[in-house]
Parts: structure tokens; sequence; C-alpha cells
């Protein structure tokens, strides 16, 4: 069973995120794509820490691409919140889910979202009621 | 041709001309690649409040962020004009500019979050979940 999601637009140098369930274990796969045609992918289990993703995917990124590391480990880093974001608990350990189709593309939006804030308040210095009421007046204009 | 959010907006001392001048810096952010880029004006009193010109402006700039240029000369023209022109001796100076700074805060936040159209890729709990997770629960990374 694989929930796959194609980035269109090459966006942070992605072709694909994929994430594989196992047919014969527990433990899902987690393949990634990128434009320039190199692919990683890692093996996680249900319990692991969700951290262990990025760092997984950052060793094999060190070991078979060390030339361009540097370029390409933004890229890993956001892959690495998308995935924890589909398949982390409270707890931030991995959960046994079941993936549906729209799960990885919530994902992806979440985090680009996130990049986002980190773009235009790095710092924190708007408060947080401000913000949500700012996301609140949003959609409500968005319903009107 | 790359879509261009506003990051920052500030209105300092000019560094040759503390008391005459000031200087007017405006930063956008790339939404493709995170480039970041700088416009800045050189603005002293009395100037008139027209003859507001970037240095710098980037050719390519969509029409957005002209736009967003432009407003950005209304509202220092709305806090420090006097009449037509630029006047640095008002009383409550320190205040307007504060307020000014304030103010773009949150409209280069409103605007990313139109650019980004937030609406349509993100539920407005998803939206609000992100939100906590930035400005609520990670530490903040002393720079």
């Amino acid at each position: 069973m694989q929930t796959i999601l194609n980035i269109r637009d090459g966006s942070y140098g992605l072709r694909y995120l994929k994430i594989v369930k196992s047919s014969n274990g527990p433990h899902y796969v987690i393949d990634v794509m990128f434009t320039m045609g190199f692919r990683i992918f890692v093996d996680v289990l249900p319990g692991d820490r969700v951290s262990k993703i990025g760092l997984e995917l950052t060793d094999k990124l060190y070991i078979h691409r060390p030339s361009e590391a540097s370029n390409i480990k933004p890229s890993i880093d956001f892959v690495a919140e998308c995935m924890s974001r589909v398949l982390s608990d409270e707890r931030g350990l991995i959960a046994a889910r079941h993936l549906e189709s729209d799960t990885l593309r919530e994902a992806w939006d979440a985090t680009l979202f996130r990049c986002l804030l980190l773009a235009v308040d790095p710092n924190r210095t708007l408060d947080y009621e401000t913000v949500i009421e700012a996301v609140e007046l949003e959609f409500k204009q968005q319903i009107v | 041709m790359r879509t261009y959010h506003l990051s920052e907006v500030s209105l300092t001392e000019h560094p040759t001309a503390k008391v005459a001048g000031k200087v007017l810096r405006v930063k956008f952010r790339s939404f493709e690649d995170h480039e970041e880029v700088e416009v800045h004006a050189d603005l002293f009193g009395f100037e008139h409040a027209g003859d507001i010109i970037f240095r710098n402006t980037v050719k390519g700039f969509d029409i957005n962020t002209l736009n967003n240029l432009k407003d950005v000369i209304d509202s220092v023209i709305s806090i420090v004009g006097n009449g037509t022109k630029l006047d640095w001796t008002v009383v409550d100076l320190d205040q307007r500019i504060s307020t000014f700074h304030n103010q773009w805060k949150e409209r280069a936040f409103r605007n990313a979050l139109k650019i980004f159209n937030v609406t349509d890729r993100l539920t407005l709990e998803q939206a609000c979940r992100v939100l906590m997770e930035h400005y609520l629960v990670e530490p903040v990374m002393e720079s």
C-alpha cells in the first residue's frame, strides 16, 4: 500500500514523495525522488522517534551526495518535517497509520505554510492573537 | 517571474544625516526560492513627498509587489507628511514611526497570507495548528 505526492512544479528540487506501507512487516518505507534524478529511501518503524526520519535521510545524503549535501539539505529538512506531520503521534513517535491519499498533500501544504511563517516573521515579533485574527479574517472573507 | 511577499519595512536614521534624514528600507522575499531583495530610499526632511525614489528597484517586480511599494510610500507620507513635504520635526515622530513599523509587520503578514492562498491550501483548523506550533510551541532560537 503506498501514498504518493507528485511535485509537479519541482518545488524544493523534488519530483515526488512516497510512503509505502510494507506488506510483510510493520515498517514504512519513505521514498524521495529529486528533480536531478537522485533518489533516497529509508525504513522507519512505528514507535521510532519522528526525528529519525530526518537523521536517516541526512545520513544517506552525506553518503551518496557529499559534494552537493549543503544544497540538498534544506530539501531534506522540508521532507523530514512533511513526513513527520503524516506519521507522528502527539508524543513525537511514529504511529501506525492508515494513509489516505490526501494526507501527504495536506502535510506538504502545512509545511509550506510553516516555511512562510519562518520567512515572514522568523523572530516571532507579531502577537499570536494578531496572527490568529488575520488568518480568521482571511477565511471569513473567503466565505463572503 | 518570481512572486515576492513583503518581509520587512523599516524607517531608520540616515547614517550620514541623522537629524535631517531617514532611510526607508523594504525587503521582499520570493516564494519560489526565498531570494531576498531589498530596496531603499534616502528621505530628507522637507523633501517633496512625491519624490520618494527607491534607488535599486529591481526590474521584473510583478504588479502586486509594485503596488506594495506604493502602499509603503503612501504610509510614509501619511505619518510624516506635512502637506506635500516630509517633516522629521513633528513632536511625536518616534511614536509615529513605531506605529508605522507595527502596522507594516501586520500588513506584511496579511499580504503573505493572500499570496500564499492559505484558504485554498489549508482549512482554518490546519492553519491555526501551524500558527500554534510556530508561535507557542517551538522555543525561540537565539540568533
